[in-house]
């Protein structure tokens, strides 16, 4: 289902509006601290204005809307700084459900996930933080019929507040993808002290641990398909995030520029500062249409076929990501000695972008992941 | 997707059959290495096919001779001839996108009755507006036009006048209140380029190619009739380019970058060797570089398809043509040169240009250097983005100079 220009315009204002008034840099540096460090009461507003479930499909209990008209909401997310599990859980975890081979636990799954009764990570990267068949950090052995799942899975967002997460795991035949309750005995869950305080992540350690065969999302075969949806649906949120940062840190640059003077006139009127802005226009704008993009080609409802998904969730990730990382180092830089204090936005902003840079995979890893569909009808290798 | 385009399915078919008779297949082949006259010759041959088709000035209205279609019909006119791998029409784009939207807007209904048929009929038109000391800071101009009568006699020196050799006739900008600084007192006139007075020098630009022109003026007279809009006008006149119509061939431009720019860098890329003997495309870095180019050019297609729909629903094209030209021009030369890099040595033996070719002749060393063309031509990418600043974010201009008075 598709909403009209009017309706996504209203979401993203009512998006707008809400936050700017619950997620104050106030109250955003007073979760800094806080072990889980996001408001509940937030997140069940945000829940019930069906936000994580819109984009979900209607078997879930969701509206069946395409991520493509229901992303700006998620920008909206960064650029207030919101912590707490929603796009992890809705988006990450419900968009894999949405694709995976075993519908009958993703639907289950899926609806109290909907419904805000249940929160979903995804656990996949080892402690290299490589998002990769090879770099996964955990992996499994059949034993009578049932899978044992041992291993450390790092980097795993919101691993404090989440019920169950949607695990990755290599056996000696292939990924599998399994679901695993994160509140129980042979799992263990420690905290990530991260340098972005505005989120939260956390190791989970597993021992020896039965998986019933009921709780394999993906057997051996079709693991490795849903672990690149995994991170084309990761990577593109990750760029969403960093674009609604970029987007607000230029709008309080462009302000100050105007504003300071030095030498007896506004630093925005010198060419380095003004050329240094109309760069950072080029990338809020090349970026806005790279996630807008991005956002339709990994829609869980309507998904891009599996080339043009990979290309366009890889070029929002490495484009967008360098390119808001690019905004805020120019932007630090630019304020002076006043973005260099912890007072400012400046440093909250610059940490959370570079955490979206890096996870999900790096830059360099997604042009490679683009190089490998681009080159694969000349040299055939598998892509 | 732009959906206002999938009305156009007949006339995309249209164009993509029209392409198969007409664009010869091995014209890449015929005009490599052409010299100037077979180069012409066969730009005036193309010309001929566009205009026999109604693809010449698909924008202008019926009344002029023109097919009348609507931006988006243009969106997929040039799509589809990029597609066809059509040749560009590299003489007509002075007479079609400067000097017909300035007399269409400004000039006299005999003026229009006189000028427009010409440009129909294929005449070669140039534009003399920058000088040797006045480049990015074009309003400063000195050439002078002194009323005499029913005459302007005009003296001066024009640069960077592209076709001035073959054009028929001049757009000009030049001084008529010698005691107005900038963009006061400058007149818009027509100069027919076979006036006495009127002398060409070719230059031959980076790329060996004598495109372009220096122009000089030597008691040229201009009669009062040919002057289009006001006196000391001439500023305001010359602004009215059609924005649009201009975003719209960018599309066309993109589509050439993919298919002709990207796309042969990367099956290019798939016949280079490294040192150690392994295919390239196995190397990490390369593989990276050509990732990287290969989102940035999908990117590009995907700013022009928010432009357009921005266009046909709203009209008008803002600063943000501005941003895609530095973006297009940019991105444009950054692939060359990524590609005369990675091709390492062989990218430096000469090989015969194709002139016809557009920005992309698949000699990446060759397109690297000609790939200027666009950061300087049209606007400085520099002064584009003094653009963006101060009109997209509304930044204070920097303090004037005092126009070279003291």
């Amino acid at each position: 289902m598709r909403l009209s220009v009017a309706e996504r315009d209203e979401s993203a204002t009512t998006a707008r509006r809400l936050l700017s008034d619950r997620s104050t840099s106030e109250k955003v540096r007073s979760l800094l601290a806080d072990p889980l460090g996001h408001d509940p009461e937030l997140l069940a507003e945000m829940v019930d204005l069906g936000w994580g479930a819109s984009h979900l499909p209607e078997v879930f209990g969701g509206y069946g809307v395409s991520l493509g008209d229901t992303y700006p909401v998620f920008s909206e997310l960064g650029r207030s700084m919101v912590g707490g599990p929603l796009v992890t859980s809705a988006v990450v975890a419900g968009g894999t459900l949405a694709a995976a081979p075993n519908q009958d636990l993703a639907g289950e799954l899926g609806a109290r996930l909907v419904e805000g009764s249940r929160i979903v990570t995804v656990a996949m990267a080892g402690p290299q933080g490589h998002y990769t068949d090879a770099g996964l950090g955990m992996s499994a052995v059949t034993s009578g019929g049932a899978l044992i799942l041992s291993g450390v899975a790092s980097f795993v967002p919101d691993a404090l507040i989440a019920d169950e997460a949607i695990v990755f795991a290599s056996t000696n035949a292939g990924v599998v993808a399994v679901v695993v309750e994160l509140r129980q005995r042979g799992a263990e869950v420690t905290p990530i002290e991260l340098v972005d305080r505005t989120r939260r992540m956390g190791t989970v350690s597993i021992e020896s641990l039965r998986v019933d065969p009921s709780r394999v999302l993906a057997p051996v075969g079709d693991g490795a398909a849903l672990l690149e949806t995994c991170v084309d649906l990761g990577a593109t949120t990750a760029a969403i995030d960093s674009f609604g940062v970029g987007e607000l840190v230029l709008e309080q640059l462009t302000g100050y520029v105007k504003e300071r003077h030095q030498f007896g006139r506004p630093i925005g009127s010198f060419q380095a500062i003004k050329h240094r802005l109309a760069d950072a226009v080029l990338l809020v704008e090349t970026s806005r249409v790279a996630i807008a993009d991005a956002a339709e080609a990994v829609s869980p409802c309507d998904p891009a076929e599996r080339r043009s998904r990979i290309v366009s969730a890889s070029t929002a990730k490495s484009y967008v990501g360098d390119a808001m990382a690019r905004i805020c180092k120019d932007a630090l830089q630019t304020y002076g000695g006043i973005g260099f204090t912890f007072e400012h936005d400046m440093h909250l902003q610059m940490k959370r972008v570079l955490l979206n840079q890096s996870m999900y995979g790096s830059s360099s890893w997604h042009r490679r992941r683009i190089a490998d569909v681009a080159l694969a009808p000349f040299v055939g290798r598998p892509a | 997707m732009i959906d206002e385009l999938n009305q156009f399915e007949e006339r995309r078919q249209e164009v993509r059959e029209w392409c198969a008779r007409t664009v010869p297949p091995d014209w890449r082949r015929q005009q490599s290495g052409a010299d100037h006259d077979s180069f012409m010759s066969f730009q005036r041959w193309w010309r001929d096919q566009l205009a026999d088709a109604g693809y010449f000035v698909p924008h202008w209205p019926r009344q002029w001779g023109g097919s009348e279609m609507s931006l988006a019909e243009q969106v997929v006119l040039y799509e589809e001839l990029a597609r066809g791998d059509a040749p560009r029409n590299a003489i007509s784009q002075v007479a079609i996108y400067n000097s017909a939207p300035a007399i269409m807007h400004a000039g006299t209904p005999a003026q229009r009755e006189l000028y427009l048929p010409a440009i129909l009929g294929g005449e070669i038109w140039c534009q003399g507006f920058s000088e040797p000391n006045a480049g990015s800071d074009l309003a400063s101009l000195q050439t002078r036009a002194l009323r005499d009568g029913d005459h302007y006699v005009v003296n001066g020196q024009k640069i960077w006048t592209s076709m001035a050799r073959e054009a028929k006739r001049c757009i000009l900008l030049a001084r008529t209140d010698p005691d107005s600084t900038k963009h006061r007192g400058i007149s818009f006139f027509v100069l027919d380029m076979d006036t006495p007075g009127v002398e060409v020098r070719p230059i031959k630009n980076a790329v060996g190619e004598s495109e372009f022109c220096e122009t000089f003026l030597t008691d040229v007279l201009i009669p009062t009739t040919n002057l289009i809009g006001a006196e000391n006008d001439g500023w305001a006149v010359s602004q009215q380019t059609l924005g649009s119509e201009r975003a719209v061939v960018l599309v066309g431009l993109a589509e050439l970058l993919r298919r002709n720019g990207r796309d042969f860098l990367v099956e290019s890329a798939c016949a280079w060797t490294m040192p150690d003997g392994s295919p390239a495309v196995e190397d990490a870095a390369i593989r990276e570089a050509i990732g990287g180019l290969y989102g940035e050019v999908e990117i590009l297609r995907l700013l022009l398809n928010r432009m357009i729909a921005n266009l046909i629903r709203n009209g008008g094209a803002g600063p943000e043509s501005s941003v895609v030209k530095i973006y297009y021009s940019e991105l444009l030369q950054r692939l060359m040169r990524v590609g005369m890099e990675l091709e390492g040595l062989p990218s430096q033996v000469s090989r015969p240009a194709v002139p016809s070719s557009g920005w992309e002749s698949r000699d990446f060393l060759h397109d690297f250097i000609n790939s200027y063309a666009w950061t300087i031509g049209g606007g400085t990418n520099e002064i584009m983005r003094n653009i963006v600043a101060e009109k997209v974010l509304g930044l204070p201009k920097e303090p004037q100079g005092t126009g070279g008075r003291p």
